[in-house]
């Protein structure tokens, strides 16, 4: 399948997934007469909301600019283009450096077009290595690691966020401004997504990037985010019926949990969410100096 | 093949700091002076990410500068940090060169004459 087609259906895909994901959630606040049933599982659906709205922003604009760089490339040497920066776009490299190797590629590809060479004479045989050649070359190669931290920098954005929206409920004094309860079921929800199920897209995500796969496509951004609520809410439901009378299961289902007892776990939760990207940038610097 | 490939990398670093001490250059330009230099299988492809390394590193650094063909072109140039680089990579490679030309000239002639002794 040319990677033009397949760039259409992602487009499609994701614009599909965003509009779902909107149409949920009308229907769950409509269902809740008002009365939101859980600020966790509240939050979750406004970051899921966020998002689809936010991907289908990014779906146009990347579309746009799509057009217009076919004012400059042609397709061929812009498939190649978009396959070399979805690589670089899932490394661990800074933003400043995936802008200006996006700039130096898009100058590479065209000064060749211009000289009417191949591909092949610009950039090599293999599309794949030089994208990993250049990932590599800014210490960019993402491991399992890499993905652990910054599923813990999303889960503990995801409790922040929980504390900012249980706050805007009451302003009434400085002890409820500094608790925070949730629902387990929903942080354990999120602790999925965040540790395991978001690590299983990107991964995916990188290894499809360069074949030309519809399915890999549909795994990635249907059956994986879907596949997994779904698992999650039938696990839950098994757990309810059947586990009930074990007091860590009951606690896990039902129970909920009061966060941010006090002004220095909100403190502990931002310095760990930075010094997530301190280490990230740690172990980039690392990659760089092995090589 | 793998050895070897590994050997290249470390040359063509020697290589290109080398072309950019002589002069400022780009990309394209940069690997035309290679396959004149003899390294016939280089591309843009294999010199890009070389070059982004050295710049990450502070070997190298660059400045964009108008091209009659489009887009602004990155030149690259050495700073101080590059030239001690060089430096000793040039060292480097004269006792390297030394050491293997021995075993390619003169190793063989000294196993013989042994042998006739």
């Amino acid at each position: 399948m040319k990677t033009g087609k397949l760039n259409i259906y992602k487009v499609i895909i994701q614009c599909v997934i965003a509009l779902s994901i909107l149409v949920l959630m009308a229907v769950y606040f409509n269902k809740s007469d008002n009365q939101l049933s859980s600020t966790g599982d509240t939050v979750l659906f406004i970051i899921a909301g966020v998002l689809a709205v936010a991907t289908l922003v990014y779906v146009l604009y990347k579309n746009r600019q799509k057009a217009q760089k076919l004012k400059i490339l042609l397709p061929e040497y812009l498939d190649v283009y978009d396959q070399v920066m979805a690589h670089v776009e899932l490394s661990n490299i800074n933003v400043f450096d995936k802008k200006n190797i996006a700039s130096d590629v898009l100058s590479l590809l065209y000064e060749g077009q211009l000289r009417k060479d191949s591909v092949e004479e610009i950039l090599g045989d293999d599309v794949k290595s030089f994208a990993l050649s250049v990932t590599r070359a800014l210490g960019g190669k993402v491991n399992w690691l890499i993905h652990e931290i910054s599923g813990l920098q999303y889960f503990l954005g995801y409790l922040l966020l929980i504390k900012a929206a249980d706050n805007m409920d009451s302003m009434k004094g400085l002890s409820s401004y500094l608790n925070a309860t949730v629902d387990n079921s929903s942080i354990l929800l999120f602790a999925v997504v965040s540790f395991i199920v978001i690590p299983l897209i990107f991964t995916l995500h990188q290894k499809t990037v360069f074949k030309e796969s519809l399915m890999g496509l549909m795994s990635i951004y249907i059956a994986i985010p879907v596949g997994a609520v779904l698992l999650f809410r039938v696990m839950m439901g098994a757990l309810k019926n059947n586990l009930m009378h074990v007091t860590f299961v009951e606690q896990l289902v039902d129970g909920k949990w009061t966060i941010f007892s006090s002004s220095v776990v909100l403190l502990m939760l931002l310095v760990i969410i930075a010094t997530g990207f301190v280490v990230k940038r740690k172990i980039r610097y690392n990659q760089i100096k092995n090589i | 093949m793998g050895k070897s490939s590994q050997m290249l990398k470390g040359l063509l670093e020697g290589c290109i700091l080398k072309i950019i001490q002589e002069k400022e250059t780009y990309g394209y330009e940069l690997v035309e002076d290679l396959k004149q230099g003899g390294f016939t299988e280089v591309t843009e492809g294999s010199v890009y990410p070389i070059v982004l390394r050295l710049e990450k590193k502070g070997i190298i650094s660059s400045i964009k500068k108008a091209s009659p063909l489009g887009p602004k072109r990155k030149y690259y140039f050495l700073t101080d940090l590059g030239r001690k680089e060089l430096t000793q990579f040039l060292e480097g490679w004269v006792i390297l060169k030394q050491n293997v030309d021995y075993f390619i000239e003169d190793f063989s002639k000294k196993e013989v004459s042994d042998e006739n002794r």
